[in-house]
């Protein structure tokens, strides 16, 4: 099915975009308005994505499963709430690179026990 | 529909008020954060080369991994002397250079004319000699134009 994005900010060379899920657009917004440290982690990964630099403690790949094709994560305050927007980074036209900020998980908790019985 | 295109620019406008209004403190701290981060994908980038784990490279420029972590998630800004130190334990140098924007670079440049025979590109000349006489081409008039 596809879904409705809108793009909400570009690189100035116009080659990366960012854009909010036409679905889930409101719980987005709510999170990220929430207050001036969730604006500025937002602005933070922002400028990371659209100056296609790497720092996997704000925006990674996520292989969850085979299933999850280019899906990557936007990480807020890991070792805190760890919330993450996860995204869905979608090339256009061979060159133009969108991420789509699509779905909010506002904490995120280990599930497996890593530690031996 | 209306309401879909609505909710759409609702969008687009509240995420232009959170980048546009901000303070210049704000920006400012922004700006020291990026260049942080160019130095830190650097870093980041040769560390996974050379196969080390952040405890590693901590331990090897005599700091902590959680410093290490706490500059990666942007919470603190680095100092010169531990990026000095990086640049000593991971064997690399910094090379610094002005970023030309991408309108400074295309700003003098024109789109390519067809005149029919092959491309002109038209160069923004700051104080042109009107006396000197050069060969103007011709542009091939359109179909709308010709008529």
């Amino acid at each position: 099915m596809k879904r409705q994005a809108k793009i909400i900010r570009s690189s100035d060379d116009g080659k990366r975009h960012i854009a909010i899920d036409g679905v889930n657009y409101q719980k987005i917004l709510d999170f990220i308005f929430k207050d001036e440290r969730h604006e500025n982690k937002f602005i933070d990964v922002c400028n990371i994505i659209l100056t296609g630099l790497r720092n996997p403690k704000l925006y990674d790949k996520e292989n969850i499963n085979a299933k999850c094709k280019n899906v990557t994560a936007m990480k807020f305050f890991k070792g805190q709430e760890n919330a993450r927007i996860y995204c869905q980074e979608v090339k256009q036209r061979g060159k133009i690179f969108v991420v789509v900020a699509a779905e909010l998980l506002e904490r995120k908790k280990i599930k497996r026990i890593n530690r031996k019985k | 529909m209306n309401t879909k295109s609505n909710n759409m620019e609702h969008i687009k406008q509240a995420f232009d008020e959170l980048f546009n209004n901000r303070t210049q403190e704000q920006e400012l701290e922004s700006d020291a954060k990026l260049i942080m981060f160019r130095f830190l994908d650097i870093v980041e980038r040769k560390r996974e080369k050379l196969g080390w784990s952040r405890k590693e490279l901590a331990k090897r420029v005599g700091t902590s991994a959680s410093y290490i972590t706490q500059l990666m998630r942007g919470d603190k800004l680095i100092n010169m002397l531990t990026l000095a130190k990086m640049q000593r334990a991971l064997s690399i140098k910094f090379d610094i250079s002005e970023l030309v924007s991408y309108k400074e670079q295309t700003e003098d440049k024109k789109p390519p004319i067809p005149d029919g025979k092959g491309f002109w590109i038209y160069k923004k000349i700051e104080n042109p000699n009107y006396n000197e006489k050069g060969n103007i081409p011709k542009v091939k008039p359109t179909e709308g134009e010709a008529a």
